[in-house]
């Protein structure tokens, strides 16, 4: 019968398992839900990305909640140290590099301008970067915030258990002890730790990477990127936050064997060191960043995904559906725009092909070009060709990146990108920014002379400077938006 | 400008793609002093059958700066809201394919579930009734969209029926006032460069020999530069369009007043354009050859008139399909040149629309960087295949049985994507929002319901949305009410207009 189901059952109790859980409650309310608060790994800290606000508000939660119960903490920029073969660091930010011309969009007048001033940066015309850099807050109290956001996994996940006590969801704190298919290949029930059977409509695999549901009883294979993406380790460490300034932003440190990324929050810090096991190994002992973790967690990880995240009656979410190394888009971040998909596309009882299809091309899709994204940090350093490490020239480039970047290098231009969660321009923002400048720029940059352009460009960083000195200090900032 | 820089375009071919090229090019280049020719001959006819378009002509014309009022008089245009589709799904149903939405999203959930769960409980209405443009234009309604955007009178969008020679006429002049050189002549040989293959010059039977950077081949079907000398190969399309062959004739006017849309009515092998300019109606006919005799389509297209022919009808043979590769090496091919599809959602002038679009975007230098022409031509690719699959779903799904070509129309297979879009519609309603125009309109008139309705609906109880979707629909009764008729309305545009000068 070709009836919505309205019975789900989500098996994962960590984070992206809660999320789920009160997500769908809150979306739908007429249906059931349970969770079974089975234990996953979780890691430390992640940080969402400025949009995410949506979806924390479809389940009523602001920014607010975030910053005041998960020691949240604001990042107005991603800071790149060591990417760069001038030396030169590079903030990412969100926001501004949108300073066009009359027609001539910033990233083709300033390309035309680098051609005589190899010393130009990017994020000189970015306020965000620009006060994160001195550690001032863009924002201001009486507006909502647009910035990425980064909290305590375990304090969110506590935010929204106590928030699920009030939704009527079914949390049944077992483990998982087995899995049952009926003939047709669909999961007929679960056997909970207690050897107690429990059945649903419609599963939500949120186990982790092993996959309990989809992988280890349905046998949905894992497609590894590993040749793209070949890190497999990272270790990581918390360490007090002691500065009496807090840091508005998060940062990534290329090493000779890896590289380093940390977010600050509010009262700690969070260090993940991701690194090639043999390259590490080789300098044990003599190197401080090792030493510095050594008495760091150990966590392996499987950069991704799953061939198909909707198979039958199951949705896999979370490191069961998709794993890539961090660089942006955080896991939580996946997983909510996955459910959002996930809603549009709802299933019934009787299941279709077609429907659970398209859904999964999509994600496909948007999954690509987050990997793809990633990809191209490791692209970077090899079109500088400043590393001497043989490791990251055997790095391979996926065909779509590959494609992307041709265009990207011998034009300037952007691939339109099927993916709904990556603009064009984000694409042209880290590309210049982590050094890849195209060979020529556009006919249409040519209208004016590098006189226009100059005036142009101290103009508007006169400007920036200008608004800076107005930017409260950030920690003064988040105080009184707390407060 | 450096020294990798185009510095000379030639366009070959002066009908409407010629002259629409001719005329964005150099509005485009009017800053940097870019060579322009265009070569035409008067001896060669155009097709300009395209004489119903939709939205995108007005961005456009805006574009290049054309005031709507003096655009209309001068290439007798009427407004457009929508295209009607008679007999089309089976006999007897008559739907529109509106600009602009369907009612209104309520809570993420967009409005055709609304209408299935009423119609699943025993409503009746046909969808048409929650569109303002389909009922503006049933009701030969119009005026421009209101710009308050809490208005019902700005739910809509419009597009233009109009003379397509005098289209092309007209851009003629406002290019060459803006330096854009023209030359009579037709084209005798193309002389290729030996190492690379590119197109060095073209020579014209008056003997001249024209050199430049980038050759745009405008020369419809027969695809002089891009056909003949790049070999660039056509991709048959015809097994899924089956339409070979349509006959245009013009018509007076009807004594009716003036209907804001087009008709496209289903003939028992092809179907009917009815097109309502302000001096004449353009009829044609497009049928398949392997079902219909000329004779048989000359008959069916002369009984169906609204009122005299003024015209002997002219016939014109074609292939669904599209070149391989629309831009190969320093040759561009937009229009006809390009690719056909037949005209029954109004697509060829924005095909040629999106061809110049996409040629500013990725106007290339010399080097001719392949990753640049790959990318134009994957986006082009995209933009046919989307509107050929929208059209190839208007024959696939049919109920018809009074007629051979329906039936094998209904019977046959068609490109996966779209099977697999039209089971998803079917199984769910679920529309993906990169698809081609209002294509919940279009499924349903078609006759494709979904079985079911988005279930988050539930939560409102039938009463509720039966009130919601009556309150919609009298407005829009309302609102049409208060508009007035298209013909009145283009009347007093026209009387205001001062038909002076063209810039």
């Amino acid at each position: 019968m070709n009836i919505p189901v309205k019975k789900i059952l989500i098996v994962g109790g960590g984070l992206i398992g809660w999320w789920a859980a009160v997500f769908l409650k809150k979306s739908v309310p007429n249906i059931h839900i349970s969770i079974l608060n089975s234990q996953v790994e979780d890691t430390y800290a992640e940080t969402l990305e400025p949009n995410f606000a949506n979806y924390l508000q479809l389940i009523g939660l602001t920014e607010q909640h975030i910053i005041k119960y998960t020691d949240g903490n604001f990042a107005f920029a991603q800071a790149y140290f060591g990417w760069l073969r001038t030396g030169n660091n590079y903030f990412h930010s969100a926001d501004g590099l949108s300073f066009d011309y009359d027609a001539v969009e910033f990233n083709q007048w300033i390309l035309k301008l680098r051609k005589n001033d190899p010393s130009i940066k990017i994020d000189d015309y970015s306020v965000s970067a620009v006060a994160a850099r001195l550690g001032k807050s863009p924002l201001r109290l009486n507006k909502k915030p647009i910035a990425a956001l980064s909290f305590d996994l375990g304090l969110l996940k506590k935010l929204l258990m106590s928030y699920a006590l009030d939704l009527a969801i079914d949390v049944i704190n077992k483990e998982l002890l087995a899995v049952e298919l009926d003939s047709a290949g669909d999961i007929d029930f679960i056997v909970a730790s207690d050897a107690s059977i429990l059945t649903s409509d419609f599963y939500i695999d949120a186990s982790g990477y092993t996959g309990d549901l989809i992988a280890k009883a349905m046998g949905v294979a894992y497609e590894s990127w590993s040749a793209y993406l070949p890190f497999h380790k990272k270790k990581i460490s918390v360490v007090p936050q002691q500065d009496s300034r807090l840091i508005p932003f998060t940062s990534l440190q290329l090493t000779q064997q890896g590289w380093l990324k940390s977010i600050p929050l509010k009262n700690k810090i969070v260090c993940e060191y991701i690194y090639d096991d043999a390259l590490l190994g080789a300098e044990n002992g003599k190197n401080a960043i090792a030493d510095f973790f050594v008495n760091g967690q150990d966590v392996n990880f499987y950069p991704g995904q799953r061939q198909k995240i909707w198979h039958k009656n199951c949705l896999a979410m979370g490191a069961a559906a998709i794993t890539a190394d961090g660089f942006s888009h955080s896991p939580l971040y996946l997983a909510a725009v996955t459910l959002k998909q996930f809603m549009a596309y709802w299933p019934s009882h009787q299941q279709f092909d077609a429907v659970e299809n398209e859904f999964n091309r999509l994600m496909r899709t948007e999954y690509e070009s987050i990997r793809d994204l990633h990809c191209l940090h490791y692209a970077v350093i090899n079109m500088q060709a400043f590393s001497t490490n043989t490791f990251w020239r055997e790095i391979k480039l996926p065909e779509s990146l590959q494609y992307r970047l041709d265009l990207f290098m011998e034009t300037g231009r952007a691939l339109p990108d099927e993916s709904t969660l990556l603009h064009p321009s984000q694409w042209i923002h880290l590309a210049l920014g982590l050094g890849c400048w195209p060979r020529k720029y556009d006919y249409i940059a040519s209208h004016h002379s590098d006189d226009i352009y100059v005036q142009y460009s101290q103009s508007i960083k006169a400007s920036i400077q200008a608004s800076i000195e107005n930017l409260p200090d950030y920690t003064d900032y988040l105080k009184s938006y707390i407060s | 400008m450096n020294q990798h820089s185009i510095k000379k375009i030639v366009i070959v071919g002066g009908g409407t793609a010629g002259w629409m090229t001719a005329a964005a090019l150099a509005k485009k280049f009017l800053p940097i002093n870019m060579d322009i020719v265009l070569v035409e001959s008067e001896a060669i006819g155009t097709v300009g059958v395209g004489e119903s378009t939709i939205p995108h002509i007005r961005g456009f014309n805006e574009y290049l700066g054309i005031d709507e009022s003096f655009f209309i008089a001068e290439t007798k245009a009427t407004f457009k809201l929508g295209i009607a589709f008679k007999h089309w799904g089976q006999l007897g149903n008559d739907y529109i394919h509106p600009f602009g939405p369907l009612g209104h999203d309520i809570n993420g959930v967009e409005f055709h579930h609304y209408w299935l769960r009423m119609q699943q409980e025993g409503s009746k209405y046909p969808l048409d009734n929650y569109s303002m443009a389909a009922m503006a234009a049933r009701a030969g309604k119009f005026q421009h969209p209101s710009t308050d955007s809490m208005s019902l009178l700005s739910n809509y969008n419009y597009a233009f029926h109009f003379d397509a020679a005098l289209y092309a006429k007209y851009l003629r002049r406002y290019a060459e006032a803006i330096n854009v050189k023209r030359i009579e002549g037709i084209v005798a040989a193309t002389n290729l460069n030996s190492d690379n293959g590119f197109i060095e010059s073209i020579r014209l039977d008056s003997g001249i020999t024209l050199g430049g950077d980038l050759f745009i081949d405008c020369t419809g079907f027969k695809g002089i530069l891009i056909d003949k000398v790049l070999n660039a190969k056509f991709e048959d399309w015809s097994h899924w369009l089956r339409c070979d062959k349509a006959i245009a004739v013009p018509c007076a006017l009807s004594e009716e007043k003036l209907t804001p849309y087009t008709q496209a009515t289903a003939q028992q092998a092809g179907w009917q354009w009815r097109i309502p300019l302000q001096h004449r109606t353009g009829n044609g006919h497009v049928y398949a050859s392997d079902y219909l005799s000329d004779d048989e389509a000359a008959a069916i297209l002369l009984k169906n008139l609204d009122g005299e022919p003024l015209a002997e009808p002219k016939f014109f043979t074609f292939k669904a399909g599209q070149r391989k590769q629309n831009w190969e090496k320093n040759c561009v091919a937009i229009g006809l040149s390009g690719g056909f599809l037949e005209p029954l959602e109004s697509t060829s002038i924005y095909l040629i629309q999106v061809g110049i679009q996409k040629l500013l975007d990725f106007f290339p230098d010399k080097n001719f960087a392949k990753a640049n022409s790959a990318e134009f031509n994957r986006q082009l690719d995209e933009e046919y295949v989307r509107i050929r699959d929208f059209i190839i779903m208007h024959y696939k799904e049919n109920a018809r049985e009074d007629s051979p070509f329906w039936m094998d129309c209904k019977n046959m297979s068609v490109p996966d994507a779209l099977a697999q879009r039209q089971k998803l519609f079917k199984s769910t309603g679920y529309v993906d929002h990169q698809q081609y125009g209002v294509y919940a309109a279009v499924c349903i008139g078609q006759g494709l319901i979904p079985d079911v309705y988005d279930f988050k609906i539930n939560a409102f109880s039938h009463h509720k949305i039966a009130a919601y979707l009556e309150k919609i629909h009298g407005n829009i009764n309302a609102a049409v009410a208060s508009m007035p008729f298209a013909q009145d309305y283009i009347n007093r545009i026209l009387a205001n207009t001062n038909q002076g000068k063209p810039l």
